[in-house]
């Protein structure tokens, strides 16, 4: 009976130190674009959809790498991401967005990928295999969409935040005039 | 008169000696930190048989059996054997059970000494939880030739160099009897996978027909961006081993 409960509190342990996972990926493609030599790729957690501005998938992205040019290849190294209390052996689907060096233009991958969470901390049992982008053609191709709109942050206000621009001027106008 | 009988006594014991070392022993003793797995690779068989070894014989060091009766099994020395399905675990304890008699010995969660036979290819975890210290891995080193091991397919085999000394995986000493994949298909996920564990972890590379060598597209080991990779497997090396099909690795000495 005590090896029984020593067991018990063993495993209850376990369960209670058990807490990160983490999902391995890389990113490839086959080009020889010096725009994204330098550049980074940003891994979201879902479908990429489209974005309006850099800013907003670099809000969207869960983790980013630089991407480097080496012969013909554009990409970036294993990397691990730490996917936090997901249980390990769930899956998420990914998708990649490429970011050129000048952050002009931008593309995101056309297909998602399935990653595996797995606990880095445990060493007996092989971790899934890394979750890779490779793209055979070169980043312009149909393989990937380009999508317009360049860096975010500088464009025309939108009407909401228009509008909010003008309460605050008013606000800090009457507060003036009390004054 | 004396000094010739004392030159005769040494020529008879080095003769002896070489009888007896036409049997090449060989033994690895490694550093383990303490609570820190080790994965070992099977390379020596048992000088009788020369087809497998105890574990009994096989695992030996300086770590200290534990007390089975003081439910101290989660803190002996333990030994994890994996298969395709999952794998089993023995415990070191002082006090194991072998028929009428307690001795120290690699036993069953029971407490029973067991009577494992280990074949060189095959693969095991070891730790010590407790302390730091030596594991000595001891046997017969194996002929010239070649062994076969045969892995399962769509499962991770964890298999092991069975020589002692260190195998590329890029070249004929090792052949792996499977389909590479194309890594411009996204195939990376499903090509034929080995990790090899090291302190750091892992480090994984995959099989593909078009890996990246120089200027030259070859069918070889590739690492994550499908450049062919030059790296060995160390004396008594293990490794996990996945691929969609079955296969049977050979290694040659």
């Amino acid at each position: 009976m005590k090896k029984i409960m020593f067991t018990l509190l063993a495993a209850c342990a376990i369960c209670v130190t058990a807490k990160g996972s983490a999902v391995d990926w890389s990113f490839t493609t086959k080009s020889t674009s010096t725009a994204a030599d330098g550049g980074t790729v940003y891994l979201i957690l879902g479908a990429a959809g489209t974005y309006a501005s850099i800013d907003d998938v670099k809000a969207a992205a869960v983790d980013s790498a630089a991407a480097s040019l080496s012969g013909t290849k554009i990409q970036t190294g294993v990397q691990v991401w730490d996917g936090g209390t997901k249980a390990v052996g769930a899956t998420d689907s990914f998708s990649y967005v490429l970011v050129d060096s000048g952050e002009t233009g931008y593309y995101v991958a056309a297909t998602g990928l399935t990653g595996t969470y797995y606990d880095p901390a445990d060493a007996l049992t092989p971790k899934p295999a890394t979750m890779a982008k490779t793209v055979s053609t070169a980043i312009t191709s149909s393989s990937m969409t380009a999508f317009s709109g360049g860096s975010g942050g500088g464009g025309t206000p939108e009407p909401t935040s228009g509008i909010l621009l003008l309460v605050g001027a008013g606000i800090l106008g009457l507060r003036r005039k009390r004054a | 008169m004396k000094k010739v009988m004392f030159g005769l006594a040494a020529a008879a014991a080095i003769s002896a000696f070489a009888i007896e070392s036409a049997n090449v022993v060989g033994y690895n003793t490694t550093a383990v930190a303490a609570n820190t797995w080790y994965m070992a690779g099977v390379q020596f068989t048992d000088t009788a048989t020369g087809t497998g070894i105890s574990l009994q014989d096989f695992v030996k060091g300086d770590f200290e059996g534990k007390v089975f009766w003081d439910d101290e099994m989660a803190i002996a020395p333990t030994v994890q054997i994996y298969g395709p399905s999952g794998y089993t675990a023995y415990y070191y304890f002082v006090d194991a059970a072998d028929g009428a008699d307690e001795v120290t010995a690699w036993a069953d969660a029971g407490g029973d000494a067991v009577d494992v036979t280990l074949t060189p290819g095959q693969a095991l975890w070891f730790k010590n939880p407790m302390a730091a210290c030596n594991v000595t891995f001891a046997g017969q080193v194996l002929a010239a030739g070649t062994k076969d091991i045969t892995c399962t397919a769509d499962a991770w085999n964890m298999i092991a160099n069975p020589y002692p000394m260190e195998l590329a995986l890029n070249s004929n000493k090792v052949t792996w009897n499977v389909e590479p994949k194309v890594f411009w298909d996204d195939e990376l996920p499903i090509a034929p996978t080995v990790q090899i564990y090291g302190a750091g972890g892992y480090t994984a590379y995959y099989y593909f027909s078009d890996a990246a060598d120089g200027a030259d597209e070859v069918t070889a080991w590739a690492d994550a961006g499908g450049d062919a990779v030059n790296v060995s497997i160390p004396a008594g090396g293990a490794l996990w081993f996945k691929a969609s099909d079955a296969s049977v690795v050979t290694f040659a000495k």
